[in-house]
Protein backbone atom coordinates (compact mmCIF):
# COMPACT_ATOMS: atom_id res chain seq x y z
CA UNK A 1 0.00 0.00 0.00
CA UNK A 2 1.22 3.51 -1.16
CA UNK A 3 0.91 6.09 2.08
CA UNK A 4 2.39 9.65 2.60
CA UNK A 5 4.55 9.56 5.29
CA UNK A 6 4.17 12.87 6.85
CA UNK A 7 6.22 12.54 10.20
CA UNK A 8 9.82 11.27 7.80
CA UNK A 9 11.59 14.11 8.62
CA UNK A 10 10.83 14.02 12.40
CA UNK A 11 13.27 12.39 14.09
CA UNK A 12 16.20 14.19 12.54
CA UNK A 13 18.59 16.00 15.72
CA UNK A 14 18.92 19.44 14.71
CA UNK A 15 18.58 22.76 16.98
CA UNK A 16 15.09 23.64 14.92
CA UNK A 17 14.04 19.88 15.99
CA UNK A 18 14.97 20.57 19.14
CA UNK A 19 13.25 23.62 20.16
CA UNK A 20 9.52 23.88 22.15
CA UNK A 21 7.17 23.73 19.62
CA UNK A 22 5.25 26.98 21.09
CA UNK A 23 8.16 29.19 19.46
CA UNK A 24 8.14 27.12 16.20
CA UNK A 25 4.60 27.59 15.99
CA UNK A 26 4.50 31.88 16.78
CA UNK A 27 7.37 31.92 14.90
CA UNK A 28 5.49 30.64 11.25
CA UNK A 29 2.40 32.72 12.65
CA UNK A 30 4.53 35.61 12.56
CA UNK A 31 5.76 34.77 9.41
CA UNK A 32 2.52 34.15 7.80
CA UNK A 33 0.85 37.62 9.18
CA UNK A 34 3.54 39.41 7.97
CA UNK A 35 3.21 38.04 4.33
CA UNK A 36 -0.59 38.40 4.60
CA UNK A 37 -0.61 42.15 5.80
CA UNK A 38 2.02 42.87 3.51
CA UNK A 39 0.76 45.27 0.49
CA UNK A 40 4.29 47.04 -0.89
CA UNK A 41 7.60 45.67 -1.58
CA UNK A 42 6.28 42.58 -1.89
CA UNK A 43 9.17 40.94 -4.14
CA UNK A 44 11.98 42.46 -1.71
CA UNK A 45 9.46 40.47 1.63
CA UNK A 46 8.54 37.38 0.12
CA UNK A 47 12.42 37.18 -1.52
CA UNK A 48 13.43 38.30 2.12
CA UNK A 49 11.32 35.30 4.10
CA UNK A 50 11.81 32.83 1.56
CA UNK A 51 15.78 33.14 1.83
CA UNK A 52 15.29 32.92 5.98
CA UNK A 53 13.19 29.66 5.43
CA UNK A 54 15.76 28.03 2.94
CA UNK A 55 18.66 29.07 5.25
CA UNK A 56 16.42 27.86 7.99
CA UNK A 57 15.37 24.72 5.91
CA UNK A 58 19.55 23.84 5.73
CA UNK A 59 20.14 24.13 9.78
CA UNK A 60 17.54 21.76 10.42
CA UNK A 61 18.78 19.02 7.76
CA UNK A 62 15.60 18.27 6.09
CA UNK A 63 16.13 18.17 2.24
CA UNK A 64 15.66 21.81 0.67
CA UNK A 65 14.04 20.52 -2.57
CA UNK A 66 11.53 17.97 -0.23
CA UNK A 67 10.36 21.28 1.62
CA UNK A 68 10.04 23.39 -1.74
CA UNK A 69 7.67 20.48 -3.57
CA UNK A 70 5.66 19.89 -0.35
CA UNK A 71 4.95 23.75 -0.44
CA UNK A 72 3.78 23.54 -4.33
CA UNK A 73 0.90 21.87 -2.96
CA UNK A 74 -0.85 25.06 -1.96
CA UNK A 75 -0.81 26.60 -5.51
CA UNK A 76 -3.56 25.11 -7.10
CA UNK A 77 -5.17 26.77 -4.57
CA UNK A 78 -3.89 30.02 -4.67
CA UNK A 79 -4.11 29.46 -8.44
CA UNK A 80 -7.13 28.83 -8.79
CA UNK A 81 -8.57 31.93 -6.72
CA UNK A 82 -5.97 34.29 -8.87
CA UNK A 83 -7.21 33.37 -12.45
CA UNK A 84 -10.84 33.55 -10.60
CA UNK A 85 -10.07 36.91 -10.12
CA UNK A 86 -7.97 37.89 -13.47
CA UNK A 87 -11.29 36.27 -15.29
CA UNK A 88 -12.99 39.36 -13.44
CA UNK A 89 -10.89 41.99 -14.74
CA UNK A 90 -10.18 40.70 -18.55
CA UNK A 91 -13.44 38.71 -19.57
CA UNK A 92 -16.38 41.30 -20.23
CA UNK A 93 -19.54 40.55 -18.21
CA UNK A 94 -17.59 38.20 -15.65
CA UNK A 95 -19.64 37.15 -12.73
CA UNK A 96 -16.11 38.57 -10.89
CA UNK A 97 -15.24 42.21 -10.85
CA UNK A 98 -12.64 44.44 -9.12
CA UNK A 99 -10.20 41.61 -10.06
CA UNK A 100 -6.60 41.76 -9.30
CA UNK A 101 -4.13 43.00 -11.11
CA UNK A 102 -1.30 40.47 -12.71
CA UNK A 103 1.21 41.75 -10.52
CA UNK A 104 -0.88 41.67 -7.67
CA UNK A 105 -1.98 38.40 -8.35
CA UNK A 106 1.40 37.10 -9.16
CA UNK A 107 2.21 38.79 -5.09
CA UNK A 108 -0.50 36.69 -3.80
CA UNK A 109 0.43 33.71 -5.34
CA UNK A 110 4.39 34.50 -3.97
CA UNK A 111 2.48 34.82 -0.83
CA UNK A 112 0.76 31.82 -0.26
CA UNK A 113 3.66 29.72 -1.52
CA UNK A 114 5.95 31.36 0.82
CA UNK A 115 3.39 30.91 3.92
CA UNK A 116 3.38 27.30 2.87
CA UNK A 117 6.79 26.80 2.72
CA UNK A 118 7.10 28.04 6.23
CA UNK A 119 4.33 25.36 7.89
CA UNK A 120 6.29 22.70 5.59
CA UNK A 121 8.88 23.65 8.03
CA UNK A 122 7.29 23.70 11.21
CA UNK A 123 5.41 20.27 10.19
CA UNK A 124 8.78 18.60 9.07
CA UNK A 125 10.58 19.48 12.19
CA UNK A 126 7.70 18.96 14.74
CA UNK A 127 6.71 16.01 15.56
CA UNK A 128 2.49 15.56 15.25
CA UNK A 129 2.41 15.42 19.22
CA UNK A 130 4.65 18.01 20.48
CA UNK A 131 2.73 20.52 17.61
CA UNK A 132 -0.55 19.42 19.48
CA UNK A 133 0.65 19.69 22.89
CA UNK A 134 1.87 23.40 21.43
CA UNK A 135 -1.10 24.58 20.34
CA UNK A 136 -3.00 22.76 23.14
CA UNK A 137 -0.86 25.39 25.34
CA UNK A 138 -1.51 28.30 22.94
CA UNK A 139 -5.29 27.67 23.84
CA UNK A 140 -6.37 26.23 21.04
CA UNK A 141 -9.54 24.16 21.31
CA UNK A 142 -9.34 21.07 22.90
CA UNK A 143 -12.05 19.38 20.06
CA UNK A 144 -10.06 20.92 17.48
CA UNK A 145 -6.92 19.50 18.25
CA UNK A 146 -8.65 16.01 18.30
CA UNK A 147 -9.91 16.38 15.27
CA UNK A 148 -6.37 16.94 13.78
CA UNK A 149 -5.14 13.94 15.56
CA UNK A 150 -7.83 11.71 14.33
CA UNK A 151 -7.45 12.37 11.07
CA UNK A 152 -4.04 12.04 10.56
CA UNK A 153 -4.16 8.74 12.48
CA UNK A 154 -6.62 7.19 10.42
CA UNK A 155 -5.80 9.14 7.24
CA UNK A 156 -3.92 6.07 6.67
CA UNK A 157 -6.25 3.77 7.88
CA UNK A 158 -9.56 5.01 5.74
CA UNK A 159 -6.95 5.03 3.11
CA UNK A 160 -6.06 1.47 3.29
CA UNK A 161 -9.91 0.68 3.68
CA UNK A 162 -10.48 2.51 0.09
CA UNK A 163 -7.59 0.91 -1.35
CA UNK A 164 -9.34 -2.64 -0.43
CA UNK A 165 -12.30 -1.76 -1.93
CA UNK A 166 -11.11 -0.89 -5.37
CA UNK A 167 -8.82 -3.48 -5.15
CA UNK A 168 -12.36 -5.68 -4.66
CA UNK A 169 -14.29 -3.83 -7.41
CA UNK A 170 -11.37 -4.35 -9.54
CA UNK A 171 -10.87 -7.85 -8.99
CA UNK A 172 -14.14 -8.64 -9.63
CA UNK A 173 -14.38 -7.03 -13.34
CA UNK A 174 -14.78 -3.11 -12.04
CA UNK A 175 -13.32 -0.33 -13.27
CA UNK A 176 -11.36 1.84 -11.58
CA UNK A 177 -13.57 5.21 -9.91
CA UNK A 178 -13.40 7.45 -12.73
CA UNK A 179 -14.50 4.50 -15.57
CA UNK A 180 -17.23 3.27 -13.39
CA UNK A 181 -18.80 6.37 -13.00
CA UNK A 182 -20.13 8.37 -10.69
CA UNK A 183 -22.85 6.01 -8.87
CA UNK A 184 -20.05 3.35 -8.24
CA UNK A 185 -17.71 6.19 -7.21
CA UNK A 186 -20.29 7.55 -4.59
CA UNK A 187 -21.59 4.20 -3.31
CA UNK A 188 -17.83 3.31 -2.30
CA UNK A 189 -17.58 7.05 -1.12
CA UNK A 190 -21.15 5.71 1.32
CA UNK A 191 -19.97 2.78 2.43
CA UNK A 192 -16.40 4.29 3.60
CA UNK A 193 -18.01 7.17 5.51
CA UNK A 194 -20.45 4.38 7.05
CA UNK A 195 -17.32 2.04 7.86
CA UNK A 196 -15.58 5.35 9.22
CA UNK A 197 -18.41 6.06 11.68
CA UNK A 198 -18.63 3.18 13.23
CA UNK A 199 -14.52 2.76 13.69
CA UNK A 200 -15.28 6.07 15.39
CA UNK A 201 -18.13 4.65 18.00
CA UNK A 202 -15.72 1.67 18.51
CA UNK A 203 -12.47 4.38 19.23
CA UNK A 204 -14.58 6.20 21.42
CA UNK A 205 -15.59 3.01 23.61
CA UNK A 206 -11.78 2.45 23.63
CA UNK A 207 -11.03 5.62 24.83
CA UNK A 208 -13.95 5.29 27.52
CA UNK A 209 -12.20 2.31 29.01
CA UNK A 210 -9.28 3.19 29.51
CA UNK A 211 -10.58 6.44 31.26
CA UNK A 212 -11.25 8.64 28.51
CA UNK A 213 -13.25 12.00 30.38
CA UNK A 214 -13.28 14.20 27.30
CA UNK A 215 -10.04 15.81 27.32
CA UNK A 216 -6.13 14.93 26.29
CA UNK A 217 -4.19 14.08 28.72
CA UNK A 218 -0.69 16.19 28.63
CA UNK A 219 1.66 13.55 27.97
CA UNK A 220 4.63 15.26 28.42
CA UNK A 221 6.15 19.09 29.63
CA UNK A 222 7.07 21.67 27.10
CA UNK A 223 9.98 23.80 28.46
CA UNK A 224 10.69 26.83 26.65
CA UNK A 225 14.32 27.59 27.02
CA UNK A 226 16.77 30.69 25.51
CA UNK A 227 16.72 28.85 22.00
CA UNK A 228 13.11 29.60 21.61
CA UNK A 229 13.32 33.08 22.89
CA UNK A 230 16.86 34.04 20.40
CA UNK A 231 14.31 32.06 17.55
CA UNK A 232 11.21 34.21 18.68
CA UNK A 233 13.44 37.24 18.98
CA UNK A 234 15.52 36.80 15.15
CA UNK A 235 12.26 35.94 13.28
CA UNK A 236 10.51 39.05 14.87
CA UNK A 237 14.01 41.10 13.63
CA UNK A 238 14.38 40.07 10.51
CA UNK A 239 10.81 41.02 9.55
CA UNK A 240 10.83 44.26 11.18
CA UNK A 241 14.02 44.64 8.93
CA UNK A 242 12.61 43.92 5.67
CA UNK A 243 9.37 46.09 6.57
CA UNK A 244 11.93 48.90 7.15
CA UNK A 245 14.20 48.39 3.84
CA UNK A 246 10.91 47.92 1.81
CA UNK A 247 9.97 51.55 2.71
CA UNK A 248 13.79 53.11 1.31
CA UNK A 249 13.82 51.08 -1.21
CA UNK B 1 -12.14 -18.18 46.97
CA UNK B 2 -12.09 -14.94 46.27
CA UNK B 3 -15.08 -13.73 43.57
CA UNK B 4 -13.89 -10.36 41.62
CA UNK B 5 -16.76 -10.95 39.02
CA UNK B 6 -20.25 -11.48 40.05
CA UNK B 7 -22.97 -11.30 37.77
CA UNK B 8 -26.60 -11.57 38.33
CA UNK B 9 -29.82 -11.59 36.45
CA UNK B 10 -27.86 -9.07 33.91
CA UNK B 11 -30.17 -8.56 30.87
CA UNK B 12 -29.30 -5.81 27.78
CA UNK B 13 -31.13 -4.77 24.80
CA UNK B 14 -29.72 -2.70 22.21
CA UNK B 15 -31.74 0.48 21.38
CA UNK B 16 -33.01 -1.92 17.86
CA UNK B 17 -34.62 -3.81 20.00
CA UNK B 18 -31.87 -7.00 19.68
CA UNK B 19 -31.81 -9.01 22.93
CA UNK B 20 -28.24 -9.03 23.60
CA UNK B 21 -27.92 -10.77 27.21
CA UNK B 22 -30.99 -12.40 28.39
CA UNK B 23 -30.35 -13.29 32.18
CA UNK B 24 -26.37 -14.11 32.24
CA UNK B 25 -25.10 -15.19 36.01
CA UNK B 26 -21.52 -15.84 36.95
CA UNK B 27 -19.14 -15.66 39.15
CA UNK B 28 -15.60 -15.95 38.93
CA UNK B 29 -12.97 -15.78 40.87
CA UNK B 30 -9.63 -14.14 41.01
CA UNK B 31 -6.79 -15.62 39.50
CA UNK B 32 -8.95 -17.71 36.99
CA UNK B 33 -9.01 -17.83 33.14
CA UNK B 34 -11.74 -18.39 31.65
CA UNK B 35 -12.67 -18.37 27.88
CA UNK B 36 -16.05 -17.47 26.41
CA UNK B 37 -16.84 -19.34 23.43
CA UNK B 38 -20.22 -18.95 21.49
CA UNK B 39 -21.52 -18.58 18.03
CA UNK B 40 -21.63 -14.75 16.41
CA UNK B 41 -24.18 -12.94 17.71
CA UNK B 42 -24.46 -15.01 21.16
CA UNK B 43 -23.86 -11.59 23.58
CA UNK B 44 -19.57 -12.74 24.70
CA UNK B 45 -18.97 -9.13 23.76
CA UNK B 46 -21.82 -7.34 24.89
CA UNK B 47 -21.27 -9.33 28.06
CA UNK B 48 -17.63 -8.30 28.43
CA UNK B 49 -18.28 -4.43 27.89
CA UNK B 50 -20.83 -4.34 31.01
CA UNK B 51 -17.71 -5.51 33.36
CA UNK B 52 -16.24 -2.13 33.17
CA UNK B 53 -19.09 0.37 32.59
CA UNK B 54 -19.15 0.95 28.72
CA UNK B 55 -22.71 -0.94 28.64
CA UNK B 56 -25.02 -0.83 31.58
CA UNK B 57 -27.95 -3.58 31.35
CA UNK B 58 -30.75 -4.52 34.15
CA UNK B 59 -29.45 -6.70 36.81
CA UNK B 60 -26.26 -6.56 38.78
CA UNK B 61 -22.83 -6.23 38.30
CA UNK B 62 -19.97 -6.38 40.85
CA UNK B 63 -16.14 -6.47 40.11
CA UNK B 64 -14.75 -7.13 43.44
CA UNK B 65 -17.34 -6.86 45.73
CA UNK B 66 -18.63 -3.26 44.15
CA UNK B 67 -21.88 -2.44 41.81
CA UNK B 68 -20.56 -0.73 39.05
CA UNK B 69 -21.99 3.13 39.12
CA UNK B 70 -21.03 6.45 38.01
CA UNK B 71 -19.01 7.23 41.46
CA UNK B 72 -16.76 4.37 40.86
CA UNK B 73 -15.92 4.32 37.29
CA UNK B 74 -13.11 5.43 36.68
CA UNK B 75 -11.80 2.52 39.65
CA UNK B 76 -13.46 -0.30 38.11
CA UNK B 77 -11.82 1.26 34.20
CA UNK B 78 -9.02 0.74 35.93
CA UNK B 79 -9.68 -2.80 37.69
CA UNK B 80 -11.18 -4.15 34.68
CA UNK B 81 -8.67 -3.59 31.37
CA UNK B 82 -10.45 -4.42 27.74
CA UNK B 83 -8.11 -5.15 25.08
CA UNK B 84 -10.32 -4.72 21.64
CA UNK B 85 -10.62 -6.66 18.90
CA UNK B 86 -9.66 -4.45 16.50
CA UNK B 87 -6.14 -3.43 17.34
CA UNK B 88 -6.76 -0.01 15.18
CA UNK B 89 -9.24 0.85 17.26
CA UNK B 90 -7.63 0.88 20.10
CA UNK B 91 -4.30 2.62 19.13
CA UNK B 92 -5.59 5.90 18.35
CA UNK B 93 -2.42 8.37 19.68
CA UNK B 94 0.12 9.54 17.22
CA UNK B 95 2.76 7.09 18.87
CA UNK B 96 3.08 4.12 20.56
CA UNK B 97 4.65 5.65 23.57
CA UNK B 98 1.89 8.09 23.77
CA UNK B 99 -1.04 5.27 23.58
CA UNK B 100 0.48 3.09 26.12
CA UNK B 101 0.65 5.97 28.28
CA UNK B 102 -3.14 7.00 27.50
CA UNK B 103 -4.25 5.11 30.33
CA UNK B 104 -1.86 6.03 33.41
CA UNK B 105 -2.08 9.42 32.55
CA UNK B 106 -6.39 9.76 32.46
CA UNK B 107 -5.86 7.90 35.79
CA UNK B 108 -3.45 10.99 37.25
CA UNK B 109 -0.21 9.77 36.98
CA UNK B 110 2.30 12.87 36.10
CA UNK B 111 3.80 12.49 32.36
CA UNK B 112 6.76 10.76 34.44
CA UNK B 113 5.05 8.33 35.92
CA UNK B 114 3.13 7.89 32.66
CA UNK B 115 6.36 7.67 30.46
CA UNK B 116 7.79 4.99 33.26
CA UNK B 117 4.27 2.60 33.32
CA UNK B 118 4.63 2.67 29.45
CA UNK B 119 7.76 1.83 28.90
CA UNK B 120 7.40 -0.85 31.80
CA UNK B 121 4.34 -2.38 29.90
CA UNK B 122 6.55 -2.32 26.62
CA UNK B 123 8.99 -4.23 27.96
CA UNK B 124 6.51 -7.08 29.28
CA UNK B 125 4.79 -7.29 25.70
CA UNK B 126 7.98 -7.23 23.94
CA UNK B 127 8.28 -3.93 22.55
CA UNK B 128 11.34 -2.03 24.37
CA UNK B 129 12.02 1.06 22.61
CA UNK B 130 9.34 1.34 20.29
CA UNK B 131 8.06 4.28 22.20
CA UNK B 132 9.13 6.27 19.06
CA UNK B 133 6.96 4.59 16.36
CA UNK B 134 4.23 5.29 15.07
CA UNK B 135 0.68 2.55 15.50
CA UNK B 136 0.25 2.59 11.70
CA UNK B 137 4.37 1.42 11.77
CA UNK B 138 3.66 -1.98 13.38
CA UNK B 139 2.57 -5.45 11.92
CA UNK B 140 -0.35 -6.59 13.21
CA UNK B 141 1.43 -8.67 15.87
CA UNK B 142 3.13 -5.75 17.39
CA UNK B 143 -0.33 -3.88 17.20
CA UNK B 144 -1.85 -5.83 19.29
CA UNK B 145 0.95 -6.53 21.69
CA UNK B 146 0.76 -2.56 22.03
CA UNK B 147 -3.26 -2.58 22.76
CA UNK B 148 -1.74 -5.20 25.48
CA UNK B 149 0.55 -3.32 26.89
CA UNK B 150 -2.07 -0.08 26.90
CA UNK B 151 -3.79 -2.00 28.97
CA UNK B 152 -1.34 -3.43 31.38
CA UNK B 153 0.08 0.06 31.91
CA UNK B 154 -2.85 0.85 34.22
CA UNK B 155 -2.48 -1.93 36.19
CA UNK B 156 -6.18 -3.42 35.98
CA UNK B 157 -7.00 -6.93 38.38
CA UNK B 158 -8.56 -8.09 35.37
CA UNK B 159 -7.84 -8.35 32.12
CA UNK B 160 -10.57 -8.89 29.26
CA UNK B 161 -9.51 -9.56 25.93
CA UNK B 162 -11.85 -9.96 22.49
CA UNK B 163 -10.88 -11.81 19.99
CA UNK B 164 -7.08 -11.85 21.09
CA UNK B 165 -5.69 -13.91 17.84
CA UNK B 166 -7.88 -12.10 15.40
CA UNK B 167 -5.59 -11.37 11.88
CA UNK B 168 -2.32 -12.86 13.53
CA UNK B 169 0.02 -15.27 11.52
CA UNK B 170 1.05 -18.61 13.43
CA UNK B 171 3.91 -17.10 14.93
CA UNK B 172 2.27 -13.92 15.95
CA UNK B 173 -0.47 -16.34 17.89
CA UNK B 174 2.13 -18.15 19.21
CA UNK B 175 4.39 -15.13 20.85
CA UNK B 176 0.88 -13.75 22.13
CA UNK B 177 -0.03 -17.17 24.06
CA UNK B 178 3.55 -17.19 25.81
CA UNK B 179 2.55 -13.58 26.54
CA UNK B 180 -0.85 -14.47 28.50
CA UNK B 181 0.24 -17.00 30.06
CA UNK B 182 2.36 -15.60 33.04
CA UNK B 183 0.22 -13.05 33.34
CA UNK B 184 -1.26 -12.76 36.97
CA UNK B 185 -4.23 -10.99 35.79
CA UNK B 186 -7.45 -12.68 36.01
CA UNK B 187 -8.19 -13.21 32.73
CA UNK B 188 -11.99 -13.35 30.44
CA UNK B 189 -11.04 -14.48 26.85
CA UNK B 190 -13.63 -14.25 24.11
CA UNK B 191 -12.35 -16.45 21.30
CA UNK B 192 -13.08 -18.73 18.71
CA UNK B 193 -9.55 -20.15 18.97
CA UNK B 194 -9.74 -23.22 21.19
CA UNK B 195 -5.88 -24.18 20.88
CA UNK B 196 -5.37 -20.75 22.78
CA UNK B 197 -7.75 -21.18 25.01
CA UNK B 198 -6.12 -24.33 26.04
CA UNK B 199 -3.06 -23.14 26.54
CA UNK B 200 -4.46 -20.56 28.57
CA UNK B 201 -7.63 -21.62 30.74
CA UNK B 202 -8.92 -23.58 32.81
CA UNK B 203 -11.97 -23.11 32.31
CA UNK B 204 -14.46 -21.95 29.68
CA UNK B 205 -18.58 -20.46 29.50
CA UNK B 206 -20.62 -20.65 26.30
CA UNK B 207 -22.66 -18.54 25.28
CA UNK B 208 -26.57 -18.89 23.66
CA UNK B 209 -28.82 -16.88 22.31
CA UNK B 210 -27.46 -13.78 25.40
CA UNK B 211 -27.64 -17.05 28.24
CA UNK B 212 -24.69 -19.07 29.41
CA UNK B 213 -25.73 -22.22 28.59
CA UNK B 214 -22.63 -24.43 29.78
CA UNK B 215 -20.19 -23.60 32.20
CA UNK B 216 -16.90 -25.71 33.82
CA UNK B 217 -13.76 -27.05 33.04
CA UNK B 218 -12.79 -26.47 29.41
CA UNK B 219 -12.55 -29.68 27.66
CA UNK B 220 -15.81 -30.78 29.39
CA UNK B 221 -17.37 -27.30 27.75
CA UNK B 222 -15.74 -28.14 24.68
CA UNK B 223 -16.70 -31.25 24.90
CA UNK B 224 -20.12 -30.79 25.88
CA UNK B 225 -21.19 -27.94 23.02
CA UNK B 226 -19.41 -30.08 20.49
CA UNK B 227 -17.63 -26.71 19.64
CA UNK B 228 -14.03 -26.39 18.08
CA UNK B 229 -12.73 -28.52 15.83
CA UNK B 230 -15.31 -31.20 16.76
CA UNK B 231 -17.97 -29.17 15.17
CA UNK B 232 -16.02 -29.39 12.03
CA UNK B 233 -16.64 -33.11 12.32
CA UNK B 234 -19.85 -32.94 9.99
CA UNK B 235 -18.42 -30.99 7.35
CA UNK B 236 -18.12 -32.16 4.01
CA UNK B 237 -15.36 -34.31 3.07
Amino acid sequence: MHLILLDHWNDLDSPLHRLDPRGKILATGAVVLFLVLSTGGLGLKCGGVAAMLASMIVLSRVPLGYCLARACLVLPFSGLAVAASLAGRWLPGAYFSGGLSPEAALAAVAKSYVSALAVVLLVATTRLSELLRGLQMLRVPGTFLLIVQFLYRYLFVLSEEAQHMSCARRSRGGGNWASSGLRAAAGSIAVLFVRAYARAERIHRAMLARGFTGALPAGYRLRWSLGDSTLMALTLAFLAALEAASLFL
Amino acid sequence: MNPVIQVRSLRFAYPDGTRALDGVDVTIDSGESVALFGPNGSGKTTFVLHLNGLLAGEGEVRICGEPIGKRNLRRIRQQVGVVFQHADDQLFMPTVGEDVAFGPLNLGATPEEAQRAAAAALNQVGLAGMERRAPYHLSAGEKRRAALAGVLAMAPEILVLDEPTTALDPPGRLALIGLLIPLRQTKLIVTHDTELARHVCGRALFFEKGKITCDGPLEQVIDRTQWGSAALRGAPA
